[in-house]
């Protein structure tokens, strides 16, 4: 019976909270690994299924938290340690695999420097169309903080997006 | 939409006042072809987070996580093995069953009368007490 549960409403979850953690980790295997783990803790722990609120909003958490993590070993691991990653590079990454636009390289390389929460908010909102409600619940903060936070990632965004095009017509 | 309205709404947009369902509306507005230049990088800023909702992860990963949480076909093998066993030894049982048999005829042969004459078979367990109890006491000998 709850084999069937985790098939029908837990997998189908792995393609959100993958693209999740490889917004946090920047790096595909590990993102996969995170994925991995978080599901199979939530599979031995089927017999509290029932007592959580949003199965989605646990999962996200737990994706989010797990990331946390990894990042901070990674900080405290010296570079170039069983071939440590580096995290603005981006070879390895799947991303790598599509048609990369400049504009999107662009938009990509604001993301990845804007602060923790901001990129988690717009990862939420703009890619997964998640409410506010949601994104406070997965994220342990409040309406207001969402907002702020959402606030100030859209128009660094923006203002990078326009500096960058203008930028372009000088050139032309 | 008119472009006014997608005016208003982009300018809710960035406000951070737009709803999902209007956000969704941007995004369908953007990916049509009638967008003027001016708003041409608010079409790639949609864009982009479309093309990042695409991104997966690959394809082993399901598996991966299905095998681990699959009841492992390994105890399944093990616990065919422990019901051949079990059916094994029935059907030996027979064999167990007849040696059985002989022990108990062996049993019976060891306590047939060796003595007719109950004088005799007095004498003999006599004898065989005293051989005991002479041994006894000279094992116990030293310990005085």
């Amino acid at each position: 019976m709850s084999l069937e549960v985790f098939q029908q409403r837990i997998l189908p979850m792995k393609d959100k909270l993958y693209r999740l953690a490889l917004r946090l980790l920047l790096n595909g295997h590990d993102a996969e690994d995170v994925v991995q783990e978080v599901m199979i803790r939530l599979w031995t722990r089927r017999e509290e299924w029932g007592q959580w609120q949003s199965l989605e909003a646990y999962c996200m958490t737990a994706v989010k938290n797990s990331c946390l993590d990894r990042l901070r070993k990674r900080q405290l691991r010296p570079v170039g340690e069983d071939g440590a990653i580096d995290v603005n590079s981006h070879d390895k990454d799947p991303h790598e695999k599509m048609i990369a636009k400049e504009t999107f390289i662009q938009i990509r390389r604001c993301m990845d420097e804007l602060p923790e929460n901001q990129q988690l908010v717009i990862q939420l909102r703009e890619v997964e169309g998640f409410s506010y409600n949601e994104i406070a619940e997965v994220l342990g903060i409040s309406l207001d903080q969402v907002k702020v936070n959402l606030f100030r990632a859209r128009n660094a965004i923006k203002k990078s997006i326009i500096q960058t095009e203008s930028s372009w017509k000088e050139n032309r | 939409m008119e472009r006014e309205q997608v005016a208003q709404l982009l300018e809710r947009y960035w406000q951070v006042e737009t709803t999902v369902e209007e956000e969704k509306m941007l995004a369908e507005y953007f990916r049509g072809t009638d967008v003027p230049s001016e708003w041409e990088p608010y079409r790639e800023i949609f864009s982009f987070y479309e093309q990042e909702h695409e991104v997966r992860p690959g394809e082993g990963l399901e598996e991966r996580i299905m095998e681990a949480v699959r009841p492992r076909p390994r105890l399944r093998g093990a616990w065919w093995s422990a019901a051949a066993v079990i059916l094994l030894l029935l059907g030996l049982e027979p064999l167990f069953r007849v040696s059985e048999e002989k022990r108990v005829e062996q049993r019976v042969a060891v306590v047939e009368d060796t003595y007719d004459d109950p004088q005799l078979a007095l004498a003999a367990v006599q004898k065989a007490l005293l051989i005991a109890s002479r041994n006894m006491n000279k094992g116990l000998h030293p310990l005085k």
